[in-house]
């Protein structure tokens, strides 16, 4: 297929994507002219294009629509049933032509002409009722998505060519700075290249380091602008689902509603073509097995017509896809049958298992709860299938279901596929990278030896007040004896368990490479990385070392329980003489800039990055003859801000365990490492000093203990928070969801505070809230919404539920003040009680 | 050696076969799925740990990671020698490094006459496409497609 050809498919089929769109907001708004005059003019442009390359079936179908278009548009017809429906199986009509033409290179040969006569005499009202009868005859009954039905056999029967390779549209403006890169790229290239014949030099040594210095910032840049040009809308994996909703509402008799959230939210080109077909099957199953007919939602007190949403949002690396409908449920007893019928687990297991476990077995093979196999949502292969794709995307799927209100499936995936950051770990001359997202935390052997323990002659760690897996790297790889002085603790989607592993090298960007099928990989790798050396290193699998539900890892391992606690990973740097370090958590990149990047406007320090003007914060004195200048950038959400320092020096793994406290409003405190006092900086208080939005306040540094339970969704924000309260003296046991702190609250209820964010996925604060009310036994526990929500109308929600106070989550310093002051009448009153 | 008329230098790929030494025996591969001939030493090798008797690790060729197939193993169970040379070679689209003594040439047997398939072990029975006796012994023409799809599967 030649290049016209294929630019014009993929346009078309984009075109007719969008007709069905229309034609259902049509359906539904029947008088609105925009939308006739919008199909309109795209199957004017369709009849036009088609007609110019020769492709007569798809011109004269289009031309056939356009003229019942044409005639809506003059208000001769309305656009109501039998010609939205005929509307949309023209539809599918055209992208089976299209697919026919990206196929076989030619448009196939099937008959149109009931097609075409149905057409014309819908725009040709005399002959509608004769029309009506052969409608019924010629077109399928029940219209499946993507017009797989409509498939007609002489066109399938056409010579296939090879598939050409997907394309996707990019804006030229991507292009150009690309282009600026390369050339960038290629001048520094040529003066290396004119280096290398001439002799050396101190200054030609120096020119060269500049040189290495470029390379690096415009290989970072290219990266990100090659990752940004892949990024696609996730809309493209859900062009078809309102159309599919609303045929599976004909098919089923039902009345659905569908909503979606997020459609502009980006993700990898190559995982939203693998996410599409998941997707299709769970919102089949929500329509199918979810939603109920319209008579029993009225018999259940609710609105005859179901709900179903598709929300898509992004945090940190990864995507969150969310089904959710307002259904009848999940059926703990129903599925409890179905498992002992399928015999996929007896009853005295299925008796200690929570609903949500018994809920997690629909993602077993060959499961299903529908009493009828229905010819919509599949045979019962479907839900293992989607669990296991998206796992093949190192995403994962989880379920939360109240029986009768409904049920929402959350799907998470990486942001990309390609490049991930990693911890590399060594083992003799073995190199193996560890995804950074999975690990919690790293630590010295020797510093942990008083927690390791035996439990059932396996090997266990005491962490976070839990007994964890120990597995040791050398022994589960069968690697040569070298002494492991690290413990990484690593989480998975199923449970947390911590690596042995000999050393510890660096934190590294990688670029992920298949292994050879032939190789037999087996389940500790999920692929391979070429260093900087060129040499290669294996990727370990999170899952793969992760502990099998084998009832003796059931005894101690409690999943989802432990949060990770990113506290210990910092980064050293130096700002003239001082020794400084930031929780690496908090650094969304490091950097070289050259000294003429760095300027002023007004009062304030700015620097041209990324081409844009950003916020610069000098922590060390730079001198006006220095070439270059090393950078550390701080992220938060669209905001960045640069931090101008002397020199990066290393990343090291401790504890942070603080000698000093506060000694000015920007340093958090300070403690020795290798015998040097090192000062932890207040990222906040840089953020807030540079960032107008981000307000001042000086309260003075509380000196109170207390232990302390944070639920806060997000990453961040609990970076930034808890090194800040652990300075301040608290011990903090941190969760990134309210269900998960409940559950840790079923067996440690000794805290001092309860600290919650309002707004959260799943479970908001408020809710968690009532529910610790409902479970009693926290009355006297001090319990402190943080929240950005600052409305009359939400503090009155956030007290009514039961919250003692309120904090305002950008005020770390009004936070510390109110935590002491709470916590010091909290324990006035314990004392008074006690008397 | 094996005679210059066995190896005809006309470079049609589908009818050349690469003919290598191994193990004291001659065999060949055709010569379209090779793309490379490489020399060990200048590959720094990665051990695949757990890795199948017939993985002798991975390298980087061209930023693309290859696993290196031990051949010997692959055919005798039992690897004596470190090998010197590495065939790259493409089966099913997917590249693979055949570790081998030493290469001796471009040859075209495929006109010759098959011999009787007797004198080898039983179990080569799916990886021979062919058995050409030349002046200077027999060659062993080998399915590499067979060869890795058995130790696929195993």
């Amino acid at each position: 297929m030649d290049d016209i050809l294929n630019d014009f498919v993929a346009e078309a089929t984009e075109s007719v994507s969008q007709l069905d769109i229309i034609m259902l907001e049509l359906e539904n708004n029947p008088q609105n002219s925009d939308k006739i005059q919008e199909a309109f003019r795209v199957l004017h442009t369709l009849k036009g294009t088609s007609g110019f390359l020769g492709l007569n079936r798809l011109q004269t179908i289009s031309h056939a629509a356009e003229n019942l278009l044409g005639r809506m548009r003059d208000g001769a017809i309305e656009a109501q049933g039998e010609v939205i429906n005929t509307l949309l199986i023209t539809n599918d009509r055209l992208k089976m032509i299209l697919t026919n033409i990206e196929k076989t290179g030619g448009e196939g040969d099937s008959d149109d002409q009931p097609i075409l006569k149905t057409l014309h005499d819908l725009a040709n009202p005399p002959q509608a009722s004769e029309v009506s009868e052969k409608t019924k005859v010629d077109m399928p009954s029940v219209p499946v998505i993507g017009g797989e039905n409509l498939a007609d056999k002489n066109d399938a029967k056409a010579e296939v060519s090879p598939k050409p390779l997907p394309a996707i549209r990019i804006h030229v403006e991507s292009l150009d700075n690309m282009v600026n890169l390369v050339t960038e790229l290629v001048l520094v290239r040529n003066q290396l290249l004119s280096f290398s014949k001439s002799e050396v030099t101190p200054e030609s040594n120096q020119v060269q380091q500049n040189c290495f210095n470029s390379i690096n910032h415009l290989t970072s840049h290219l990266q990100e602008q090659i990752m940004k040009m892949r990024l696609q809308p996730i809309s493209q994996a859900w062009t078809q689902v309102p159309r599919m909703v609303r045929d599976l509402c004909n098919t089923l008799g039902k009345k659905i509603e569908l909503t979606q959230i997020g459609e502009e939210t980006e993700l990898d080109r190559q995982i939203i073509e693998m996410i599409k077909d998941p997707l299709v099957h769970m919102i089949r199953n929500s329509a199918d097995h979810g939603v109920e007919l319209p008579d029993d939602r009225v018999k259940a007190g609710k609105s005859p017509k179901g709900l179903i949403t598709l929300k898509a949002y992004q945090e940190g690396n990864y995507v969150f896809v969310e089904v959710i409908d307002d259904g009848r449920g999940l059926d703990p007893e129903k599925l409890k049958e179905k498992i002992l019928e399928k015999g996929l687990a007896t009853a005295s297991e299925l008796s200690g298992l929570s609903a949500e476990d018994i809920n997690a077995y629909i993602f077993a093979p060959g499961f299903s709860t529908a009493s009828a196999v229905t010819n919509v949502s599949g045979r019962g292969v479907g839900m293992d299938v989607v669990k296991s794709n998206i796992e093949k995307l190192g995403g994962s799927i989880t379920i939360f279901s109240t029986p009768g209100y409904g049920t929402r499936f959350r799907i998470k995936i990486p942001l990309t596929l390609s490049i991930i950051s990693t911890l590399i770990v060594a083992h003799g001359p073995n190199r193996f990278a560890i995804p950074q997202a999975n690990i919690v935390e790293v630590m010295r052997l020797k510093s942990a030896t008083t927690k390791l323990r035996q439990l059932n002659n396996k090997p266990v760690v005491e962490y976070n007040n839990s007994l964890i897996p120990l597995y040791s790297l050398k022994e589960v790889l069968a690697l040569e004896d070298v002494s492991e002085k690290y413990l990484v603790v690593i989480h998975s989607d199923t449970a947390i368990y911590a690596l042995q592993v000999a050393e510890i090298h660096a934190i590294q960007e990688i670029v992920i490479k298949p292994l050879n099928k032939a190789t037999n990989v087996h389940q500790y790798f999920s692929g391979a990385t070429l260093l900087g050396d060129s040499s290669v290193a294996l990727i370990l699998s999170p899952s793969g070392f992760a502990p099998k539900s084998d009832n003796n890892h059931q005894i101690y391992v409690s999943p989802k329980i432990d949060r990770p606690d990113p506290k210990t990973l910092l980064l050293t740097f130096r700002c003239n003489d001082v020794l400084k370090a930031v929780p690496l958590a908090l650094i969304s990149r490091i950097d070289l800039l050259p000294r003429d990047a760095l300027s002023k406007i007004g009062q304030q320090d700015v620097v041209v990055y990324d081409e844009k003007l950003v916020p610069l914060s000098y922590l060390a004195h730079i001198d006006d003859d220095q070439d270059s200048v090393s950078v550390l950038i701080l992220n938060h959400h669209d905001r960045m801000v640069v931090l101008a320092i002397s020199e990066i020096l290393d990343v090291v793994i401790s504890e942070i365990q603080v000698d000093i406290q506060r000694t000015d409003d920007k340093t958090l405190g300070s403690f020795l490492l290798k015998g040097q006092p090192i000062s932890i900086i207040d990222c906040e208080a840089y953020l807030k000093e540079t960032l107008v939005n981000w307000e001042d306040h000086s309260v003075e540094i509380n000196s109170s203990r207390g232990r302390l339970l944070l639920v806060e969704d997000s990453n961040f924000f609990r970076n930034l928070m808890l090194p800040v309260l652990k300075i301040a003296g608290y011990e903090v046991v941190d969760f990134g969801c309210a269900k998960d702190a409940l559950t840790f609250l079923e067996k440690d209820q000794d805290f001092d505070a309860i600290i919650s964010d309002i707004f959260m996925p799943d479970m908001d604060g408020c809710a968690f809230v009532q529910e610790l009310k409902s479970r009693g036994g926290f009355d006297r526990v001090p319990k402190i919404a943080l929240t950005a929500l600052d409305s009359d109308r939400d503090k009155e929600r956030i007290y009514l539920a039961g919250f003692d106070s309120h904090v305002i989550k950008s005020d770390q310093q009004s936070f510390l003040h109110t935590l002491s002051h709470i916590l010091k009448t909290h324990n006035a009153n314990e004392a008074l009680n006690d008397q | 050696m094996i005679s210059n008329q066995a190896y005809n230098s006309h470079l049609d790929l589908e009818a050349n076969q690469l003919c290598f030494r191994l193990s004291g025996q001659i065999f060949s591969v055709p010569l379209r799925l090779v793309h490379d001939i490489l020399k060990l030493k200048h590959f720094r090798s990665t051990r695949l740990p757990l890795a199948p008797s017939h993985v002798m690790g991975l390298i980087n060729i061209r930023s693309q990671i290859v696993a290196i197939l031990n051949l010997e193993w692959m055919l005798y169970q039992t690897s004596e020698e470190s090998k010197a040379i590495g065939l790259l070679i493409d089966v099913k689209g997917e590249s693979y490094c055949l570790a081998v003594e030493k290469v001796l040439g471009i040859c075209a047997h495929q006109s010759l006459p098959r011999q009787s398939m007797n004198i080898i072990p039983p179990t080569w029975g799916d990886f021979v496409d062919g058995i050409v006796n030349d002046d200077e012994g027999t060659v062993i023409q080998l399915s590499m497609e067979n060869l890795v799809e058995h130790f696929l599967d195993d």
